[in-house]
């Protein structure tokens, strides 16, 4: 199934924000994650998620710090700051009415009076 | 032979032209081609093929310079002042160069002594050479650039006559204004800066249509602006 680029582009923050909520990642990580948990039906292209990561730590949500991996490369990895938390939150907030509201109306059953 | 950093350089080069992507940027691109690399080494890939479908799914030059651009806006003006600069100088440059030879060939002179003959002849030479200067970086700039290249034949000529006929306009417009308004303005006493405040005027312009162009320029080859992640 071919999800729109509107869905794909709105989902991508409460995504990232939820991935790092469970603890410091870095880009390539997080794609895998984020296709693993939707069966590969969300492919990113790769490189369109770090304009996104950067925008989000500009915005003071995440902040990167650049270590050294077990295979001696260097790697930016991120983790989630205070702001993004709360936006996070947010997010969840938003998610959550419209998963409601849509569920509501795909299990109504048909009225028979 | 495959040469992975070989491979590897060229493709960070074709990022850092444009200064869209800081060298952070395209280190942190090179660590993520590199982890995608080891997965599909690991799948059997060859370390050529590897390469060809990690650099495949990184996206394109263009994708990733326009969504970079949008977050490091300081960046990429940087970037295009000092193209603008540099070009303002070599405007300059050009103008004093046209002048100069223009004021030493036959157009200006008039054959009064042997001297003159040598000087016209001696310098139509380099007026040929100034002429196939401009043609030569004129049609490097239009024809050798990613922007331009996708350009129909007719727009790549189209562009590079007007850059070739602009310091002509340019001229025509200057010879406009009535001589004696000139002279009125370099010449009075009354205004001793006049002249510095002309060329100040004049840099300001040159320096604001540089930024128009560019501005448009990069608008108009700007496509699928909105695109995220997809």
């Amino acid at each position: 199934m071919q999800l729109s680029k509107e869905l794909v582009a709105a989902s991508a923050t409460p995504l990232i924000l939820s991935v790092l909520s469970q603890g410091e990642s870095y880009g390539y990580a997080i794609i895998k994650k984020v296709a693993d948990l939707t069966n590969d039906e969300v492919q990113w292209s790769d490189g369109m998620l770090y304009p996104v990561l950067h925008r989000l730590e500009k915005q003071g949500y995440i902040v990167s710090e650049w270590k050294k991996a077990d295979t001696g490369r260097r790697r930016k990895y991120y983790r989630l700051e205070p702001g993004g938390v709360t936006a996070l939150k947010e997010e969840k907030k938003k998610w959550t009415i419209m998963n409601n509201a849509l569920s509501t109306l795909w299990e109504e059953k048909p009225c028979l009076i | 032979m495959f040469d992975l950093n070989t491979a590897i350089e060229n493709w960070k080069n074709q990022f850092s032209e444009k200064g869209a992507l800081k060298k952070e940027n395209i280190e942190e691109l090179e660590s993520h081609v590199l982890d995608e690399m080891d997965t599909l080494q690991h799948k059997g890939l060859s370390a050529e093929e590897s390469f060809i479908v990690a650099a495949k799914r990184m996206g394109s030059e263009q994708t990733l310079t326009e969504e970079f651009g949008k977050v490091n806006v300081q960046a990429v003006w940087t970037h295009r002042l000092a193209w603008i600069f540099l070009g303002s100088i070599i405007w300059g440059m050009i103008n004093s160069l046209g002048n100069l030879l223009y004021n030493t060939t036959f157009l200006s002179l008039s054959f009064t002594s042997l001297a003159d003959v040598w000087i016209v002849s001696l310098s139509i030479f380099v007026y040929v050479a100034y002429a196939a200067l401009i043609v030569f970086m004129a049609r490097k700039m239009i024809e050798g650039s990613r922007l331009t290249r996708r350009l129909s034949s007719l727009k790549r000529w189209g562009i590079f006559a007007v850059l070739f006929l602009c310091p002509k306009c340019i001229g025509l417009l200057n010879s406009l204004i009535p001589p004696y308004m000139i002279k009125a303005v370099n010449n009075n006493p009354e205004y001793p800066f006049a002249y510095a405040i002309s060329l100040s005027i004049h840099t300001v312009i040159r320096l604001l249509i540089g930024l128009g162009v560019v501005y448009f320029t990069a608008r108009y080859f700007s496509k699928n602006r909105d695109q995220t992640l997809a």
